[in-house]
């Protein structure tokens, strides 16, 4: 029996990231956030766009919304966790952003009324949210390598996050379950997730194409380019 | 049957004595070194060993499962309002520059979540863009947790705690105001100061301490003085600037003891023009002329050396300017002589194309060389004295007429900046009763150090990384200083303080922009500026022009180049400087030196510079006596005739200390220990400055310091000794002694020194391949054939047929040519021995410190090393030139042994060579590990695995190359208490050195091997970048921290297979070949053969 001593926060083994369900302060709603309203995963999650790591969203990115959508008719419960976002940025809905004095009382002007701007003024404590997917420190990870380059959808690995309220676990995040996907997973040679054609990978399939053409079984999976290499992750 | 055997180790375990079982219960039977560590004596007592420790940790474990059935939760917290350009997980990186009074580098800082972890070089700057190892290093320092946290005050003897900048500011302001109304003097004390800003600060505090009634004087003193050099200058031509020196259009170079290549002035700006001409496949290659006491990183580079004392140096430049065709004799040795004569004969074929420069701080010397200069029609080619450089401004008069005012009480306040004078000062300047008659004094240093002492207000200046500023090193040349992190403590800029004291309120960073804007203009040039770390040309500040010495007549005419400036130094002038050039020669001569790791000291604190072996000595953590090995012979008096009685008593290594001797000049002794250098001038010694730093007692112990610890008075225990007080000042600070200088031995006296190399010579491998240009030029295309200088190895098979170690070959082709294959090529011409690639393996990869004691034991972590090699006559004896043959082996062997000891007197020659690891394609450590821990990838990468590693060290042991580390301890956990010696030496130790650590490597753990990945974190992200653009891996985009870190690019990285990158090419080269070939490994990494222009 040992334990994860490399990385403080990871898990030993799938069976504890089943039974793995921290408990969050308030139900989040994901599920209505993507479902009804459609939002692309990536409009919050922006870093899986250039970042190694996902993000949770900055309360500013919450407000390109939230600053008109309130939702106080529709579902009272809903109103109450967006009040959790209007007290961090200190915003009232309908009238706007205020500023906060060392007590965190609003700014008043001289008729004793709050002052209201346009913008985020007060600099006041960030949302803190429960991390639920946790990657041991030794496994290097680039989310935009998956979504950006290999053009994966976030369910891939998540799963239907449109159907859950709260984040929860779907893969085991094991490195059994990443190098069996690296096994299976073929390659889109045609490149069609990409926009444009891909000068790194055209002259790269070209030549593996070249050299595997006689093998009738050959799959383009992720292993045959390197996949499923030490260094592809640990370094 | 077998059940009943009984085996046993030895009669003890048989009979089972007391002995034995109280043995058979320690994990280890004999005495490990682990104990050491311990330190201190209740560890020793204790009866918990390992083992103990383990069943402890395994009930806690379980404990702590059961606690914990779900895993522990960890909160994710993002920004209020996001910074648009900062994104975790992706870096970013600013301009800025390095200046520190001693080294300028334009560089770029990288950050990570806020936080800089790497410095590089800019190189689209103008003024360098190159690093070194104390560039690069500078930015652990930041980290120091030994910083001063915030402002003091001292308060009787003692310094006040919980002192805020208010209280300062009031108290100080007072201070100064009432010093400067007593009709005293005011003074600002400082290294080179180059900022326009800065001097606008001055300003405008003199002219507040002048409204005061009082007199304000601005005094500017180098540590490392070049005022001898300055006020040459101002002799020859008016200007007391440095001249911009363009080593790039030199074909000729002649130093006389500067060591332009690590530490003499700009040194960072000449190693990278330096390095565009000494390719020998270039249209032409420059001929580099050394002459030199010790043996420097220059001279191991220059194609012909000469060893002189530093009294013949002035000869050997007063030889020169009589062979260029001046009227001056110099009284040198004949061989020296020789050789100047072949160096004058080149110098006068190449007119305006040739370059005279001199390291001595001496301004007779100095004149003489622009006289050289002048004759050979330099100026205006290689030697540019209008385009004025100002990163040395010292004065050495000033700073000694200073001292005396303080002691004659003239001074009422001094307030000093970048610069520690208690610590640099020579002993005869006095300073510490000089400083102690001043009733004002603020220090505004980083930490509380020498002058502290002194002090009554400490103003604790912020780190380069934290500050603002703008620079002006050269004439139109602008360069900034941008902060990319907030101040870590409480600390302030000191022309910031400046201004508060002159009651101006204005940050500094206003004050930058706004002398900026004075010559930029706009606010978005500002912007570009800052975005680009530099500004060039624009209006330039007008300089005083000075009316040139032309009274006496122009000595001699000849035709110049149309380009080249004539200064017409006269007769006279240059008779004045032979006069104060010439100095009495004595049997011994000492050189005080700057050393490449450690400069002028300003870092002592970073232990990567301590840990980075010296390029020439190999020796980590100290300074010591450098000699002759034959003088040191003489000195012990061993009989130096024997080779084997030499190798035995100079050899210097784990268990073999170094003999300890007492330096005595001119009434000061210290003890220190004596280091045989080959290729020193016979009758000299030399002793790097910079060490011996107060506070640096911290990191040692008594392990480290052997005979010269000092039980009694830990303040002595510093890393090395502190030599600046043996400086000479006449005019000038003097850097070497020529008179009264004895070394006598210390009877039975040891030191334990920590060297990472002790063998010196290649044992006739063909591990650095060398040759001269013209077989070079000769050989061309047929380098590699049979009899060439780069000849393709053969090994005879069963039947006696040659073949090449491709076709005999134990491991199975794969292929390599498909999708990339990662590698280096590095240039044998072009390395200077540095080790800015080490300390750059250091920042990228997380490498571990491990302290003097451990390096002693060679279990130094360093990824890369540069191995330096001395080779001689002698060795060409033993060299293996048919590798099937080893006629009369034991021949060899005696001549390698011999090798080891150079019977060249002051004539070796050296060699360096990066070493990492190759990346075999036939890896032997990959066929021995027995858990798949290392392993090869399809892009030619020897891959490590560190969780899947046990520990075996079998893979290290079957390397050739030894590139392979073991990490022997946890030398990143502080909880640890058994391991005081690397929470002192360590930065990944405290919690404020961890954020030095790159996020995208790991820290390995204890009882893992590690090594060189060729960066692949880095790698990684350059693929992922192009992969996101949607192109190939372009050449300039892609680079590993060693290659990126090079000043002189000796290292490229790239992908063999492709052709459009460096390495795709050079790999073909004719210079190419693998480091022992003969093996059979084929690596990844291709060096290029030296060439040398003799």
């Amino acid at each position: 029996m040992s334990i994860g001593v490399f990385g403080g926060e990871g898990f030993e083994n799938s069976e504890e990231i089943e039974t793995y369900h921290p408990s969050r302060p308030s139900a989040f709603g994901h599920d209505m956030l993507v479902s009804q309203n459609e939002i692309d995963c990536k409009y919050c999650h922006s870093g899986v766009l250039e970042s190694k790591h996902a993000l949770i969203p900055s309360a500013n990115v919450c407000m390109n919304c939230h600053k008109y959508v309130k939702d106080k008719e529709d579902c009272p419960e809903s109103a109450e966790k967006i009040q959790k976002i209007y007290d961090a940025v200190k915003f009232e809905h309908g009238k706007g952003y205020y500023d906060v004095d060392a007590e965190g009382n609003p700014v008043v002007n001289a008729a004793g009324e709050i002052v209201y701007h346009d913008q985020q003024v007060a600099e006041g404590d960030p949302i803190e949210w429960v991390k639920v997917h946790n990657l041991q420190d030794f496994v290097y990870f680039n989310h935009s390598q998956h979504v950006v380059v290999g053009g994966l959808e976030c369910q891939e690995c998540h799963g239907p996050v449109e159907n859950m309220q709260t984040a929860e676990h779907y893969a085991p995040l094991t490195m059994g379950w990443c190098i069996n996907c690296h096994r299976e997973k073929e390659i889109n040679q045609e490149l069609k997730f990409s926009k444009k054609p891909n000068g790194y990978y055209e002259k790269m399939h070209d030549e593996f194409k070249e050299a595997y053409k006689r093998d009738e079984d050959f799959n383009f999976t992720v292993e045959k380019i390197g996949g499923l290499e030490c260094a592809k992750c640990h370094y | 049957m077998a059940d009943n055997k009984k085996y046993w180790k030895g009669i003890e375990e048989l009979e089972q004595t007391p002995e034995f079982v109280e043995s058979s219960q320690k994990e280890f039977a004999e005495y490990v070194p682990v104990d050491e560590f311990l330190g201190n004596a209740s560890e020793d007592t204790s009866a918990t060993n390992r083992r103990d420790f383990l069943k402890v940790l395994g009930f806690s474990v379980t404990a702590a499962t059961l606690a914990a059935c779900e895993a522990p939760v960890t909160k994710s917290v993002p920004f209020l309002n996001k910074p648009e350009d900062l994104t975790p997980g992706v870096a970013n990186y600013y301009s800025s520059t390095f200046f520190d009074g001693f080294d300028l580098a334009s560089v770029r800082i990288k950050t990570r979540e806020g936080r800089p972890i790497l410095i590089e070089g800019n190189n689209d700057a103008p003024l360098g863009g190159a690093v070194n190892a104390r560039v690069n290093s500078s930015v652990l320092s930041l980290y120091d947790s030994k910083r001063a946290k915030g402002p003091g005050l001292k308060v009787g003897k003692s310094w006040a705690k919980n002192v805020n900048w208010s209280d300062i500011d009031s108290k100080a302001s007072k201070a100064l105001r009432s010093a400067a109304q007593s009709g005293k003097k005011v003074v600002l004390l400082s290294n080179t100061v180059i900022s326009p800003a800065a001097k606008g600060a001055i300003d405008t505090f003199g002219a507040y301490v002048g409204a005061q009634g009082g007199a304000f004087e601005h005094v500017q003193y180098d540590a490392i003085s070049a005022a001898g050099v300055l006020d040459a200058n101002q002799k020859s031509f008016g200007k007391r600037v440095l001249p911009t020196y363009n080593f790039d259009k030199a074909k000729t170079i002649v130093s006389f003891g500067a060591d332009f290549l690590s530490t003499w002035l700009n040194s960072l700006v000449y190693t990278k023009d330096y390095a565009k001409n000494r390719k020998p496949d270039g249209a032409w290659m420059s001929k580099h002329y050394q002459f030199e006491t010790s043996l420097t990183v220059s001279g191991s580079a220059a194609d012909v050396r000469g060893a002189l004392k530093p009294s013949e140096i002035a000869e050997a430049v007063k030889y020169l300017y009589g062979a260029v065709g001046g009227n001056t004799k110099g009284n040198v040795p004949a061989s020296i002589a020789a050789k100047l004569d072949k160096a004058a004969a080149e110098l006068k074929a190449n007119r305006g194309e040739s370059l005279v420069v001199a390291g001595s701080n001496n301004g007779g010397v100095q004149v003489l060389v622009n006289a050289i200069n002048d004759k050979l029609g330099n100026y205006g080619t290689t030697v540019d004295v209008e385009k004025e450089v100002y990163t040395r401004k010292g004065s050495d008069v000033a700073f000694s007429k200073l001292a005396n005012q303080m002691k004659a009480g003239k001074v009422g306040a001094i307030i000093i900046a970048g610069l520690n004078p208690a610590y640099v000062a020579p002993a005869s300047v006095g300073i510490a009763e000089a400083l102690g008659k001043v009733e004002t004094v603020i220090y505004t240093g980083d930490r509380y150090d020498e002058t502290t002492d002194f002090a009554n207000f400490f103003a604790p200046s912020s780190h380069y990384l934290e500050s603002w500023d703008v620079l002006n090193p050269a004439k139109g040349e602008y360069s900034f200083v941008q902060p990319a992190i907030n101040p870590l403590f409480r600390t302030r800029q000191w022309q910031e303080s400046l201004l508060k004291w002159s009651g101006n309120d204005s940050s500094y960073e206003d004050f930058v922009k706004g002398t900026a804007l004075s010559f930029l203009g706009s606010e978005g040039s500002w912007i570009d500026a800052v975005h680009d770390g530099y500004y060039s040309g624009g209006a330039v500040a007008a300089a005083p022009v000075v009316a040139q010495d032309t009274t006496a007549a122009v000595e001699d005419v000849v035709a110049e180049p149309a380009e080249a400036v004539s200064y017409g130094i006269s007769a006279g002038v240059v008779a004045n400087a032979v006069k104060q050039a010439t100095v009495a020669g004595g049997a011994l001569e000492l050189e005080l030196y700057v050393k490449t790791g450690l400069g002028n000291g300003n870092q002592a604190f970073n232990p990567w510079l301590h840990e980075m072996p010296d390029p020439i000595t190999k020796m980590t953590y100290d300074n010591y006596i450098t000699m002759n090995p034959d003088d040191v012979m003489d000195l012990f008096g061993e009989d130096k005739a024997s080779k084997d009685a030499k190798r035995a008593f100079l050899y210097i290594g784990q268990e073999s200390p170094a003999k300890v001797v007492t330096l005595s000049v001119g009434g000061q002794e210290l003890k220190l220990p004596v280091v045989p250098q080959p290729g020193q001038a016979l009758g000299t010694a030399a002793v790097a400055i910079g060490y011996g730093v107060k506070g640096t007692e911290v990191f040692t112990r008594e392990e480290w310091l052997g005979d010269l610890f000092d039980a009694e008075d830990n303040s002595n225990n510093t890393i090395g000794t502190n030599v600046y007080p043996l400086l000479t000042q006449d005019l000038w600070v003097s850097n070497v002694v020529t008179e009264g200088v004895t070394v006598t031995p210390v009877e039975g006296a040891t030191y334990p020194m920590a060297t990472t190399q002790t063998h010196h010579t290649m044992m006739g491998r063909k591990l650095v391949n060398e040759t001269d240009l013209a077989t070079f030029i000769e050989q061309k295309g047929k380098a590699k054939d049979k009899g060439g200088y780069n000849e393709t190895i053969l090994i005879a098979d069963a039947y006696g047929e040659k073949k090449t170690t491709k076709e005999l070959d134990l491991w199975e082709e794969h292929a390599i040519d498909l999708g990339h294959r990662w590698g280096l090529s590095i240039d044998l011409n072009l390395c200077i021995g540095c080790g800015s690639c080490v300390t750059a393996c250091h920042l990228e990869n997380n490498v571990a410190v491990v302290g003097k004691d451990e390096v002693r034991r060679s279990r130094e972590m360093h990824w890369m090393r540069v191995d330096r090699y001395y080779s001689s006559t002698v060795e060409e004896i033993g060299k293996i030139t048919d590798f099937n043959q080893f006629p009369n082996a034991l021949d060899g062997k005696q001549a390698y042994l011999d090798a080891e000891v150079s019977d060249a007197g002051d004539d070796v020659t050296v060699t360096y060579q990066p070493l990492m690891c190759q990346h075999c394609n036939h890896a032997p450590c990959e066929t021995v590990c027995p858990v798949a821990a290392t392993t090869h990838s399809d892009e030619g990468l020897n891959q490590m695995a560190y969780n899947r590693c046990v520990g075996t060290r079998y893979c290290a042991n079957n390397c050739p190359y030894k590139v392979r580390r073991f990490n022997w301890f946890q030398y990143d956990d502080l909880n640890i208490p058994a391991f005081p010696d690397f929470a002192k030496v360590n930065h990944q130790q405290d919690d404020l050195g961890r954020m030095v650590l790159n996020p995208d490597v790991v820290v390995r753990s204890r009882g893992v091997m590690e090594k060189c990945s060729m960066c692949v974190q880095r790698i990684q992200g350059s693929k992922l970048e192009a992969k996101k653009d949607g192109t190939t891996v372009q050449d300039e985009n892609i680079s590993s921290a060693c290659s990126s870190a090079c000043p002189t690019n000796a290292i490229q990285f790239g992908d063999l297979n492709d052709k459009s990158h460096k390495v795709g090419v050079e790999k073909d080269d004719d210079r190419a070949y693998l480091l022992m070939e003969e093996v059979g490994t084929q690596p990844n990494i291709y060096y290029q053969t030296k060439v040398r222009n003799v």
